[in-house]
């Protein structure tokens, strides 16, 4: 029979395992956790996956709190990443490296989405790039990544942005598609989920508004590679990784759980993020199938982010900030 | 039937549409999970959009409904108006930016003019039965007194 009588050897044992395990780093001594884990993304699919994940728990293991904010413009997401409001953020790749290109501290966590822009029309004699020669297009996000793609793949295509068709900028993608319901443009260039919102709107009307060029699918054609944009990803600030570094990878995790989970049911993931995003929930439900979410480590989804980079830069690498990121950009 | 009466039960047929509306939005979307407000939003849109493409076409099925006598014949303008709107539509509607009928197919196109259609039948009967029930009450009130011989002299 074992006794548990506690001997002067026991006793001094466990105080000296006592003083090595308080003289531990913190991240070895117990499950490191944040104190509040704040996530932030744009209204659109990718932080449907982080709104989801914090609706269902998924960082109650690394925060005390988790909270998902969207941030409703670029300008919005560049003044909190300049002023430290925001340290974890689904952003753009482009605008993430050309941060970093620029000395900002900051890294590339994981790749949330495969690409969600598309050509939206009711004609349905578009179905490739060349054949928007000569049409009226309204094109939102000038400057910013959809419109460089865009750009790219019309240059790609020889056609002349200025004089061989008709671009009608607008303020925003719900912007576009008004002009395209209304009739005055006869394609749109638009993102998930406003794609989608154009298509449910249109059948509403009696008018068939449909994803007529997957821009995903032209960007792979013209690069010769997978049909493949790696838009957006979390990027993390340096002061997020000096401090929580260690969490990094089990949210990272969480995250690619959560991937599952949005696509496997999309009707819960959206009702779960509708009060994050501020947007309602059959919309995000409907737009989430076509928004190629995925939660690529972004190491190895380099080969396409420098792919992407390159072919964006064109003969202007200004665009991404003079280079391409070197290896410590990917985490 | 008083003239707040009729004008009430318009007002409720006008609910029961735009509810009807909503419901048909709702299921051919399939706007689930269900979010009342953005399926009211998709069913103004809807029917912003259609209105604003036909324009001032929308007057005549307003304009008959007004100018006809009888509740069973604006009841009646109701099916024959849709089957005009749908007409028109494979005429004209695919130059103006919808489906063509084929794609639409029939029983879409009913969905798409039936609520409208009523929408603007319903609009013009009221107008019918306000002015109606209200020039009757002028008349009434004018022969009343004659009739009783009252004292109080509201006609001249």
């Amino acid at each position: 029979m074992p006794s548990f009588q506690t001997s002067r050897r026991t006793l001094l044992l466990a105080a000296l395992a006592g003083s090595a395990a308080l003289a531990l780093p913190d991240g070895l001594r117990a499950q490191a956790r944040v104190a509040g884990l704040a996530l932030y993304g744009p209204p659109a699919g990718p932080s449907v996956t982080l709104a989801h994940a914090v609706a269902t728990g998924k960082f109650a293991d690394l925060a005390d709190t988790a909270t998902m904010t969207a941030w409703r413009n670029p300008d919005e997401l560049r003044a909190g990443l300049t002023s430290g409001t925001i340290e974890l953020s689904v952003v753009p790749v482009q605008a993430a490296a050309n941060l970093y290109n620029r000395d900002f501290p900051i890294r590339l966590a994981n790749v949330m989405t495969n690409g969600l822009l598309y050509i939206a029309s009711g004609d349905a004699t578009i179905a490739d790039i060349p054949d928007l020669a000569g049409r009226t297009v309204a094109v939102p996000f000038r400057g910013d990544t959809p419109e460089i793609l865009f750009s790219q793949l019309l240059a790609h295509h020889g056609l002349n942005a200025e004089t061989g068709l008709q671009i009608t900028y607008a303020g925003s993608p719900i912007e576009a598609m008004q002009l395209l319901l209304a009739g005055r443009v006869e394609a749109a260039l638009t993102a998930e989920p406003s794609t989608t919102a154009a298509v449910l709107q249109g059948r509403q009307a009696g008018k068939d508004i449909r994803r007529v060029i997957n821009l995903q699918e032209a960007w792979g054609a013209m690069t010769g590679a997978a049909p493949v944009v790696p838009q957006a990803g979390l990027a993390i600030i340096k002061a997020f990784l000096d401090e929580h570094g260690e969490v990094v990878p089990a949210i990272l995790s969480a995250i690619e759980t959560a991937t599952a989970e949005v696509l496997a049911d999309p009707t819960t993931a959206a009702a779960n993020a509708t009060d994050a995003l501020g947007m309602p929930a059959p919309l995000l439900a409907a737009s989430i199938p076509h928004s190629n979410l995925v939660a690529r480590p972004a190491s190895d989804a380099r080969v396409d982010v420098e792919r992407m980079l390159t072919a964006m830069a064109g003969d202007d690498m200004a665009r991404i900030g003079g280079k391409l990121p070197d290896d410590a950009f990917y985490l | 039937m008083a003239r707040k009466t009729i004008l009430a039960l318009h007002g409720l047929a006008l609910v029961g549409l735009l509810v009807v509306a909503v419901a048909l939005a709702t299921w051919r979307s399939a706007l689930w999970p269900l979010d009342l407000g953005f399926s009211a939003l998709m069913t103004t849109g809807g029917l912003a959009i259609l209105i604003l493409a036909w324009g001032l076409l929308w007057l005549a099925p307003l304009l008959i409904s007004a100018a006809l006598n009888r509740h069973w014949q604006r009841l009646a303008l109701w099916p024959f108006a849709v089957l005009g709107m749908i007409a028109l539509h494979a005429f004209y509607g695919p130059a103006r930016g919808f489906m063509t009928l084929d794609r639409l197919t029939l029983i879409g196109a009913l969905n798409l003019y039936a609520i409208p259609v009523a929408l603007a039948v319903l609009l013009g009967s009221a107008l019918r039965e306000g002015f109606r029930r209200k020039s009757r009450s002028n008349a009434a009130m004018r022969v009343r007194p004659r009739r009783t011989g009252a004292t109080i002299s509201t006609s001249r």
